[in-house]
């Protein structure tokens, strides 16, 4: 690993400078299981490490109705704080994401800021309709997840600007979430393809109200299937219409064959995958309680 | 018969203690102060010339100490082999992606690094020759131009990219087809695995002028990295000391020479220690993992299941260099004509070069893909005549006394009873549930033979000490096999001995721990050492209790009168009596090979399997159609080792091979482009199975007891990787009605089929 | 160049002043500086777990942690677990079970069996695996492995 310079800021305010100071010599450090990967074989190669860890407040996890999930709460946290029927996709995310070990290092800001094609957290936060909080020195904003990944290792991040917290709206009644991932081995692997379905029912726990639809490792960042989720909405949830509903997020997905798979299977996978999320969804909405 | 002790029972290996603290040194934990960091520039093409090398950078940076390139190698320098045509440093041509091109020693790890970064090389790519089947072909390029000059063992049938072709002919197969009811064809490949020891490769070399040449290493088989050593040296054999280091996992990779030549070098010329690690992704770029292969495979068959005549012919893809592969090709000879009695047999292996990196022995070399060729091969069989898989094959295995299909003998057999327990063990008659089936495959498989060398001597302190001439890497075969039975001879408790493994100056030759032969080799010449120490301690004791030997005992750490028991010296007493000093015995286990029938056999080097054990294991799966996954339910595995010496050992040898075999069934596989290039040189994406893929595994020992091994005991160390292939294979074909020829059978390929 | 750091490491209950270079892994420190080669490394990506030590009781992957990340937290590596030589039940369970054979993994499955028995003292076999799917080996199959857990939290083993 190339040697380079540690910072550890206290402020977000000071991490914000450094990064504006030394630019795209900088790397924000914040879980690392990714970055140090990264810098190990040279793909990075910071001149400075701005440690996030000494700002206070980044990794608190806080509900008011929603949650506002601090960008250095580790996935392990992050699994452990969710109990609910709404949230338990995001969950599941996080219990299948890397090994305990990696669960216990890695961040819920890291794994969206890295932008990889199958960050693990995104399709379920892309279901609850996460919104970021960005600050920077001089700055503060707030934007919506979807949109905010603009290619693998690509963000809206502005320079000097970090993540700091996740925001989750709190989400209507009789809404359940369900996230299935598929790899070559049964843990401790990245995805082939893994979908998330968040569904919100009608009173009547047969009408779907609202949906939405998460993939990810079958585009170049995880995405939202629009069509999908308006081929849901107002739609009793019978087997037709989630089939439907399936095969339309299969004909939005881009995936490429690669190492891990071909285009074909993970269009498959997409199909078959979403069908099933949707029906676990669907069930956790109409029980409205965790596991 | 005496009532053994020891023999049969869980006592705890010498090496537990200090791996569960932490205090083991293994071989990455060995240093040696003021050591040189070796790392090696390897090829970035699978096929290219090389116009020139220019290290003059390298050797420029500050702390770099050495560099090596082809130039400063005595000029026509190949080493050793069944087929001399492997150069230490490529000169001319790199052969495979990966392949050593230069050397550097500096004085940090980061320094090495960099000093391969400044090595500029010239190369012209080439293209690259990936199919070993069309490679056989006499228009197809070549990966060796001067493959005629090559010296090469006699009676190798070998001609430009076949590197060997080895070959079984018994009966007349063609008759055999013209005869049958029903003929089945089929084709099955099977990718490449790695080993994926745990530990990486890892060599300190220390060559001083005035010195005896020294490597540390976490070799399996020290005297034949000694040889390699001394080759490049250009010193005599004995007089290089390799000294061996603790070992983290092996499974065959750690038999080759890959960097202890190369760091002894850099060595003698920088006139420091060196100290070399394979970083992973060299590893799984550049180590010597599994034979890819292509079998073909018909059968002719009678509609009551006897089978008649079974052709198969194989394409086993050896990298670009013939290291181990003739051997392993007649090893895929045997296990291709399988367990059964076919009376036509016709068996053609071809080893093929092609510029890919060396393949060679992983646990069980020539096993695991002749077997899943072979056993689903079979159940295709069994399915078009309308015949249970397990009928079909109690209807043709062989029994005692019955010939094999090189014509050897076969005694103990108890390949019937390991067939009939794993069976009812997993309840094959029962029907499976939806989306599940139950799989099985059988085979044999050989016990290694050649020279094993030990010592046994009794300490100052009544303890015995047991010396041999190769490391324990991990099986237990040594640390607590050998120890077990050398306890058992001398009458003492586990813990009242001590096996000590000693460098190559020891002169304790030995053919190393490998080819399940550890146990049955090296504890044998540690039985024959014990035996021939006892007879010493009671010709002491004869003296000392003036009681004629006859009519003496050894049992307890104690020399008793079988008359008077009240008459007894202790083994510490009497080693203080000893006007000779310490009491000692040398031994050596050289057994005899199997005989079989040279007629039937061209161009084997591994003829007949020597006091084969004999195996069957079944698999129950369960496959989600939708996506693809498959998970093992349950496995159950019989093994037939002769004599138990220690069933946890056992056990956990069961255990491991099922492991990595189900690893190769399922997700293993190293993966090449279609030009050649490596393309999962790391862990994230070359895939180990972790517990979640894992069933508990069920394991039956049967002993059939043999007369190599001591206390009857035959090779257990490999087999256990050879059928999981096939039975999950077989298991996945009867939850889906669908075959799978190909390895690994992963979720893609399932739910795409 | 860039200029090297004092830091101040717990590992094992002892504190270490240390200079160090900020790329210093915990991994690189725990053995190259510190002589602790019960640590094992390897793959350096967090693939193999055999690097795994305790982060305040937590068990990460030491190869992917800075060093400097580690100062203020305790450390536990494999040397700090049997006290005074004395094997815990745990060591006691694997080297009994036949869950070692060639060790190389063993200090990262008894660091992070001991986090979860420490947090949950009769796991399932479900709980069992999740906690026990980042640490490969290769040798045992883990069959041993598990029944030496089981065997262990059935005593009521903490760690």
């Amino acid at each position: 690993m190339r040697p380079f310079e540690y910072h550890e800021p206290t402020s977000i305010e000071a991490a914000s400078e450094l990064l504006a100071e030394h630019g795209s010599d900088a790397a924000a450090l914040a879980g690392g299981t990714a970055l140090l990967i990264d810098m190990r074989h040279g793909e990075l190669q910071p001149r400075h490490v701005v440690s996030l860890w000494k700002i206070p407040g980044l990794g608190k996890f806080h509900t008011n109705g929603g949650l506002r999930i601090g960008a250095l709460l580790t996935v392990t946290e992050l699994g452990d704080a969710l109990r609910d029927p709404a949230t338990l996709g995001l969950r599941e995310a996080a219990r299948m994401l890397g090994s305990w070990q990696v669960q216990n290092m890695a961040t819920i800001g890291g794994n969206i800021c890295k932008a990889s094609p199958g960050a693990d957290l995104v399709p379920p936060l892309l279901c609850l309709d996460a919104r970021l909080s960005l600050r920077s020195a001089g700055s503060e904003r707030e934007v919506p997840l979807d949109g905010f990944l603009t290619g693998p290792d690509q963000t809206a991040l502005r320079p000097a600007e970090l993540l700091v917290s996740i925001l989750i709206p709190q989400p209507p009644p009789h809404t359940g979430t369900a996230f299935l991932k598929i790899m070559r081995r049964q843990a401790l692997d990245c995805s082939i393809v893994s979908v998330c379905a968040r569904v919100t029912l009608e009173d009547d726990g047969l009408t779907c109200k609202e949906a939405r639809i998460g993939l990810a490792a079958v585009a170049p960042n995880p995405i939202r299937s629009l069509r999908a989720e308006v081929a849901l909405a107002g739609k009793r949830l019978e087997d037709a219409t989630i089939r439907e509903a399936a095969q339309l997020a299969r004909s939005e997905a881009r995936p490429i064959t690669d190492v891990r798979a071909s285009a074909d299977y993970r269009s498959h996978l997409v199909g078959v995958l979403l069908e099933r999320a949707i029906r676990k969804a669907a069930d956790r909405a109409r029980e409205g309680k965790g596991n | 018969m005496t009532q053994e002790k020891v023999i049969g029972q869980r006592k705890p290996r010498q090496d537990v203690l200090a791996k569960s603290t932490g205090a083991f040194v293994y071989g990455m934990d060995f240093q040696i102060p003021g050591q040189l960091y070796g790392a090696i520039l390897r090829s970035p093409h699978p096929h290219a010339l090389i116009r020139s090398v220019d290290a003059s950078r390298a050797q420029a940076l500050a702390g770099v100490e050495v560099v090596l390139t082809a130039k400063d190698l005595p000029a026509g320098l190949l080493m050793p082999g069944v087929v001399c045509d492997q150069p230490l440093l490529a000169s001319d041509r790199a052969r495979y992606h990966g392949e050593p091109i230069a050397a550097v020693a500096a004085q940090s790890a980061d320094l090495a690094q960099q000093a391969l970064g400044l090595i500029v090389v010239d190369y012209q790519p080439l293209p690259a020759i990936i199919d070993a089947e069309t490679a056989t072909a006499d228009e197809s390029l070549l990966v060796h131009e001067a493959w005629e000059t090559y010296q090469a063992e006699e009676g190798l049938v070998r001609w430009r990219n076949v590197c060997c072709h080895a070959a079984l002919n018994k009966g007349d197969v063609e008759r055999g087809f013209a005869s049958a009811d029903e003929i089945i064809e089929g084709t099955y490949t099977t990718e490449s695995v790695h080993q994926s020891h745990l530990e990486p490769r890892v060599a300190t070399a220390v060559v001083l002028p005035g010195e005896v040449p020294t490597v540390y290493s976490n070799t399996q088989l020290l005297y034949w990295i000694r040889t390699n050593v001394a080759h490049v040296l250009g010193v005599p054999e004995e007089q290089v000391r390799i000294v061996p280091t603790g070992i983290g996992g092996a499974f065959g990779s750690k038999l080759y020479p890959q960097i202890e030549p190369l760091t002894a070098l850099l060595s003698r010329v920088a006139g420091k220690a060196v100290r070399m690690v394979v970083p992973l992704s060299d590893e799984l770029l550049a180590g010597v993992p599994r034979h890819p292969t292509k079998t073909r495979l018909k059968t002719a068959v009678m509609r009551d299941g006897t089978l008649v005549a079974q052709q198969a012919t194989m394409y086993l893809d050896g990298g670009a260099y013939t290291g181990s592969t003739p051997e392993i090709a007649s090893v895929a000879v045997l296990c291709l004509a399988g367990p059964y009695r076919t009376p036509n047999v016709h068996i053609d292996v071809y080893g093929v070069l092609t510029n890919k990196t060396n393949f060679g022995a992983y646990r069980g070399p020539g096993g695991p893909y002749s077997v899943f060729a072979l056993e689903t091969h079979l159940d295709e069989v069994a399915a078009r005549i309308g015949m249970d898989p397990l009928d079909l094959r109690l209807k043709n295995i062989l029994g005692e006394g019955d010939e094999a299909a090189n014509g050897q003998i076969l005694t103990s057999v108890g390949l019937r009873e390991t067939v009939e327990r794993a069976t009812q063990a997993i309840g094959w008659r029962e029907a499976a549930a939806t989306n599940r089936g139950k799989g099985i495959s059988l085979g044999w498989w050989t016990t290694t033979l050649q020279r094993s060398t030990s010592e046994a001597l009794l300490d100052a302190n009544g303890k015995v000490v047991i010396r041999v001439g190769t490391n324990e890497m991990g099986t237990g075969a040594i640390m607590g096999g050998v120890r077990q039975v050398a306890a058992e001879t001398m009458g003492l408790d586990v813990d009242d001995v001590l096996i000590d493994v000693e460098d190559t100056l020891s002169g304790l030759w030995d053919w190393g721990s490998q080819g399940s032969r550890t146990l049955a080799n090296v504890g044998r010449a540690a039985q024959f050492a014990c035996q021939d120490l006892r007879l010493k301690i009671l010709s002491l004791a004869e003296k000392l209790l003036e009681t004629e030997r006859e009519r003496l005992d050894l049992a307890g750490g104690e020399v008793f009168s079988i008359d008077n028991p009240e008459e007894k010296i202790t083994l510490k007493a009497l080693a203080q009596l000893s006007p000779e000093g310490i009491l000692r015995s040398r031994a050596e286990s050289n057994a005899e090979p199997a005989t079989y029938d040279k007629s039937r056999l061209t161009s084997c080097l591994y003829p007949a399997f020597h006091h084969p054990s004999y195996h069957c294991h079944v698999a129950e799966v369960e496959v989600d159609p939708g996506t693809g996954m498959t998970r093992v339910l349950r496995y159950v595995a019989a093994h037939d080792i002769g004599r138990a010496i220690n069933p946890t050992l056992i056990e956990g040898q069961i255990e491991g091979g099922v492991v990595q075999g189900i690893g190769m069934a399922l997700m293993e596989e190293v993966l090449y482009d279609k030009q050649g290039f490596r393309t999962n040189i790391n862990w994230t994406d070359y895939k180990l199975p972790t517990l979640a893929d894992m069933p508990e595994i069920e394991s039956i020992i049967v002993e059939h007891p043999t007369n190599l091994g001591p206390y009857g005991s035959k090779g257990l160390g490999e087999s256990p990787a050879l059928h999981p292939p096939a039975a999950v294979a077989n298991a996945i074909g009867a939850a889906t009605g669908k075959r799978f020829r190909s390895l690994p059978i992963t979720p893609e390929k399932i739910a795409l089929a | 160049m860039t200029a090297a750091m004092t830091i101040s490491l717990t590992v094992n209950g002892q504190t270490h002043a240390l200079e160090i270079e900020p790329q210093e892994t915990l991994l690189h420190v725990l053995r190259a500086r510190l002589g602790l080669t019960g640590t094992k490394a390897n793959c350096e990506e967090g693939e193999c777990g055999a690097c795994t030590v305790l982060l305040d009781g937590q068990p990460v992957n030491s190869c992917l942690l800075l060093a400097v990340r580690a100062e203020g937290s305790r450390i536990q590596t494999i040397e700090g677990v049997a006290e005074d030589g004395q094997l815990t039940p745990l060591q006691e369970a694997f080297a009994a079970e036949g869950a070692i054979q060639c060790g190389y993994c063993t200090p990262g499955f008894l660091l992070t069996t001991a986090a979860l028995l420490s947090a949950n003292p009769h796991p399932t076999d479900e709980e069992i695996t999740h906690a026990l799917s980042g640490n490969i080996c290769r040798c045992t199959g883990y069959t041993k492995i598990v029944k030496a857990i089981r065997q262990a939290a059935a005593k009521g083993v903490r760690a």
